[in-house]
């Protein structure tokens, strides 16, 4: 699985709503602190879909903060 | 009772916004942005939800450029107060409410200069004086996108392509106009579009905020600072949208709400709503034209106007007036100066002002009638 993070829960609100539309499995998740100390949320996806993933974020013009490969 | 006020605030509200907060206060707890559980990701996905409505309203392309206020003078305030510095120039139009007049008289005093540009009787703005004043250089150009006293609507795309060709940012207090005309903020160089919730967007009080362009947006000191649900850790305010404009919890209600009364507008169909409200405003027109000692302002060809209808009457005192209908004929209409005598000066209105009569898709044309034959029967009351 792959972790996406972004400084703010708005920009994962934008992602939660492009990958609906666009259909493509997801979560948001808690970040975890060890990673972020801000108290923010993440988007989990799988690998399969990462590709497509970034490139719609970057039609889309939203940076990401950090992407984790993560286990289940 | 027979409500002429919308230009206030539209009443009724559809019901659908009042199920929407009624099942948001009654099931959902948390705050949008803050928290990760079920109920908060619930209320913050709805809360964006509600952006991409207004974005598509808007014709902006990204819904983060869209930043709630309380209201439209909020915002209004928002952009004034956090981009202009002494000798900055202004231009704006000889139309615009207190809401944007205000604050910039208060800027003044520190150093802002402001000119005014001129409207004719229909009170439209003087598009080559407006082009010479901008040639000559200007921050900011703000217009008033619908009148809250005559309904005129502005000619926002020509505005905008003049403050674009001289390297100016554009505001438009856009409190009356949203929900009852296209509006095109990208397309038209709009910078700033404030807009409020709980007139033509049919949202309840407390709802409303800016569209933003991007150069304006990274240009713009908040107004206020605070906690935003990100970069929690950090002491400083983040400089990404919308968090930079929106600190403090959210009026999630509200918005949510709003969402819902943009659904029905939606549904409706804006160009609907509007014709139904132009019909109501010639219907009435035509009932005022007969009555010889009326006075009408604004344009009398509706379809240059929202649904407002703004008169006087010669020798007769307005407020009293007005007190009659409401206490005698149950009919609530404004009379005064509508926060607005920078207008009522351009319209010629001033200080005497006018009664206004503001219609919504709820108003028929029975209520109508019934009021310009209770006015009819005032006036000859004597």
């Amino acid at each position: 699985m792959i972790l996406i993070r972004w400084p703010t829960p708005n920009w994962v609100l934008k992602v939660n709503h492009i990958l609906e539309k666009e259909k493509i499995p997801h979560q948001i998740i808690p970040t975890p602190r060890e990673l972020d100390p801000s108290c923010n949320l993440s988007i989990l996806i799988a690998e399969t879909v990462l590709e497509q993933t970034v490139q719609l974020l970057e039609t889309n013009e939203v940076p990401v903060d950090g992407l984790l490969k993560v286990n289940n | 009772m027979i409500y002429l006020d919308n230009a206030a605030t539209t009443y009724p509200k559809p019901e659908k916004v009042i199920e929407t907060i009624n099942y948001h206060l009654r099931n959902l707890g948390g705050s949008t942005g803050r928290g990760h559980y079920q109920w908060a990701l619930e209320i913050s996905r709805k809360v964006y939800a509600v952006r991409t409505k207004v974005a598509q309203l808007l014709s902006i392309d990204d819904p983060l450029r869209v930043i709630f206020t309380y209201n439209s003078t909020y915002a209004i305030n928002m952009v004034l107060k956090g981009l202009l510095k002494p000798g900055d120039r202004v231009i704006l139009s000889s139309m615009e409410h207190n809401a944007v007049v205000r604050p910039l008289r208060s800027l003044e005093k520190k150093g802002v200069e402001l000119v005014f540009i001129p409207c004719g009787p229909e009170g439209v703005i003087d598009l080559e004086t407006l082009r010479n004043e901008a040639r000559l250089g200007a921050r900011l150009i703000t217009v008033l996108g619908a009148s809250n006293v005559s309904g005129t609507i502005q000619p926002l795309a020509e505005i905008g392509k003049i403050a674009h060709d001289n390297n100016i940012l554009f505001l438009v207090d856009g409190a009356q106009l949203a929900g009852l005309e296209r509006i095109e903020v990208d397309n038209w160089h709009i910078d700033a579009f404030a807009f409020t919730g709980h007139k033509g967007l049919y949202g309840p009080q407390g709802t409303g905020g800016v569209a933003l362009s991007s150069r304006l947006a990274r240009l713009l000191e908040p107004l206020i600072e605070g906690g935003t649900g990100s970069l929690s850790e950090e002491e400083y305010q983040p400089d990404f949208l919308p968090d930079k404009f929106e600190s403090g919890t959210l009026n999630s209600a509200g918005i949510i709400g709003l969402g819902a009364g943009v659904d029905f507008l939606l549904e409706k169909g804006i160009s609907s709503v509007v014709s139904h409200e132009r019909k109501l405003r010639d219907f009435l027109i035509e009932k005022l034209v007969r009555e010889k000692n009326i006075n009408l302002f604004g344009p009398l060809d509706s379809q240059k106007t929202t649904g407002i209808l703004s008169f006087n009457i010669k020798n007769k005192d307005i407020s009293t007036i007005t007190n009659i209908l409401d206490r005698d004929y149950g009919i609530m209409v404004r009379a005064g100066l509508h926060c607005s005598p920078l207008a009522h000066k351009s319209l010629g209105s001033f200080p005497i002002g006018t009664i206004r009569c503001s219609f919504s898709l709820f108003n028929t044309q029975d209520e109508v009638l019934f009021f310009s034959k209770s006015l009819n029967e005032i006036l000859r009351r004597g």
